[in-house]
């Protein structure tokens, strides 16, 4: 046996976890639950694992999901089917086991309520592991939006966290009709914070709408990922910083980001 | 039994073990340093390190491929002063071997940072990257012909007296004939192989995946080609070889070994296995005991007939 059979760091988990389940919630995404280790249990909303798919398909790269919920037995991810490495993720069944490294990034910090939260499509499953964080009161305000009714997925688990829950599609067949932008705009408050993780072009709206209300405004972005560690400088993302513009890490300073400061 | 060393030297730098990390996928040791202490490795090869701070390429900068992937940062990093006041004493701290990777779009530039990095003696060696596929100045263009690869080294070497090591890249006609006037124009030792310049098109988009059209191939689809380069040079020169290119396992670094590297690069595989350069590490100790190999310097190209 080698001498390294712990691999682990103190904060990060690397290593083989079990699929406990594995459900396909809406068409194509899918809700998959792995054991939970010391470090994983203590993952922050907006953080991210590493899943590294071992496929038939020569793949090499691991694949960062987001974790939409993590507590001490475990943690959940929930992806959309995407290309080769999803795919094969997609094909887990209860009891295999899959490589993980986790967590890592930044996540959601300083959030204090009230806050609203803003998520779209995929961008909803972060937001999960927020809300529970934050209090079920009137202070917390979440808006969801997807497609249309079909690709609408966890609004019963939010509203079992949250009491203000607000949902709109583009072709309006389940809540209200129109965008989270719009949605935002119509239920705010006096609320002085938003979370949002979603699209980039929806991101990008809610930040400018962020501005003009002098909020602030915290915005969780992805991008094409190689070492997940900060090394290598593959996930950057553009930033405002110290009066000039930056490329920043999406795996290190990142995922969550301040989002008047990025450049969209 | 009897005793192991699994200790190697290139270019005349004394390495405690043959695995440091290629330039560029390990950042400046700090980041992987959650995982193990950066000191346990040969050596440590920072990020390709400029004059002056550099933002890099528009991102996307990564396209998965076939058993590797393609990339084109395009040289971010934080300029030569800052690498020496806030990175450089991590690594020393650590008592980490250090390689600077060092890159310019001039050869002024290249002897620039020669000269501001021979006084730092905690810098043991600088590899001179005359191989970067991704940017437009400088970089790969030096290192495609023989006199400019030359006019570099030459430069470098006159400001920069401890090791110098060519990093060089397999996109030419003659790898050959560039290691040669590479170690003729000074070097002591040969990084073998940067990436190879490959390219990926985003078939919904119907565009070049990464918006510099084209970036650097690394990982296991490129092993083959680095070790035949490193057998090439080593049969023809007989230079002192770091070898890189695809490396994922013991077993491969073995092969660069036998092929006639004196040392091995991992670059790609840390991506997907953090621990992947320990592992190798250990490996080599596991061999040499159970073939009953007194010393891993033993194994460099007996492969080569």
């Amino acid at each position: 046996m080698n001498s390294r059979e712990k691999l682990s760091s103190e904060k990060i988990f690397f290593g083989l976890r079990e699929v406990i389940n594995i459900n396909e919630i809406v068409k194509g995404t899918f809700l998959v639950e792995i054991s939970s280790s010391a470090q994983l249990s203590k993952s922050e909303p907006g953080q991210f694992v590493y899943i590294i798919p071992k496929t038939q398909k020569r793949t090499i790269l691991p694949r960062p999901l987001c974790i939409a919920d993590a507590d001490a037995d475990t943690v959940k991810l929930i992806f959309k089917v995407k290309g080769k490495g999803t795919l094969y993720l997609s094909g887990l069944s209860k009891g295999d086991k899959i490589s993980v490294m986790g967590p890592l990034g930044k996540g959601f910090q300083a959030v204090k309520e009230p806050v609203l939260l803003a998520g779209g499509g995929l961008g909803a499953a972060p937001l999960y592991f927020l809300a529970k964080k934050l209090r079920n009161n009137e202070k917390t305000s979440l808006v969801l939006g997807f497609k249309n009714k079909d690709e609408a997925y966890f609004i019963n688990e939010f509203k079992s966290v949250l009491r203000n829950v607000f949902v709109c599609t583009d072709d309006g067949s389940l809540g209200s009709r129109g965008n989270v932008t719009g949605k935002i705009g119509e239920i705010i408050r006096d609320e002085k914070i938003i979370c949002a993780c979603g699209p980039r072009p929806m991101l990008k709206s809610l930040s400018a709408f962020a501005g003009e209300n002098k909020m602030r405004i915290f915005v969780s972005l992805e991008e094409r990922m190689g070492c997940g560690m900060g090394a290598c400088l593959g996930c950057v993302v553009k930033i405002r910083a110290g009066g000039k513009e930056e490329y920043q890490r999406v795996c290190k300073e990142g995922p969550v980001f301040d989002g008047l400061k990025v450049v969209f | 039994m009897k005793k192991i060393d699994i200790s190697t030297e290139a270019g005349g730098l004394k390495l405690k073990n043959p695995v440091m990390p290629a330039s560029g996928t390990w950042g400046y040791g700090e980041e992987y340093a959650e995982f193990y202490n950066p000191g346990e490795l040969g050596a440590v090869v920072v990020k390709g390190t400029t004059v002056e701070p550099r933002h890099g390429n528009e991102p996307p900068r990564i396209a998965e491929t076939p058993a590797g992937m393609l990339n084109s940062v395009g040289l971010q990093n934080v300029g030569i002063e800052k690498f020496i006041s806030e990175k450089l004493p991590f690594l020393k701290d650590n008592k980490c071997v250090v390689i600077a990777n060092i890159a310019g779009g001039s050869i002024d530039d290249y002897a620039a940072i020669a000269e501001r990095l021979d006084a730092e003696k905690d810098v043991s060696a600088v590899e001179v990257n005359i191989s970067c596929p991704n940017v437009s100045k400088g970089g790969i263009a030096f290192g495609v012909r023989a006199d400019t690869a030359s006019g570099v080294i030459k430069s470098v070497r006159k400001k920069y007296k401890r090791v110098l090591i060519a990093k060089l890249s397999p996109n030419v006609t003659d790898i050959v004939e560039i290691a040669r006037a590479c170690i003729d124009s000074g070097a002591d030792a040969l990084t073998l192989i940067n990436t190879v310049k490959g390219m990926s098109i985003d078939i919904n988009n119907r565009k070049p995946l990464l918006p510099n059209c084209t970036g650097g191939l690394s990982g296991p689809a490129i092993k083959p080609i680095a070790l035949r380069m490193v057998y090439e040079v080593k049969k023809a020169t007989g230079a002192d070889i770091i070898g890189v290119g695809g490396i994922e396992c013991f077993e491969d670094a073995l092969e660069f070994i036998m092929a006639g590297a004196s040392a091995v690069q991992v670059g790609t595989a840390n991506f997907y296995n953090p621990f992947i350069m320990p592992e190798i590490i250990d490996g080599f100790g596991k061999y040499l005991a159970e073939n009953s190999i007194s010393s891993v310097k033993e194994l460099i190209g007996v492969a080569i007939r």
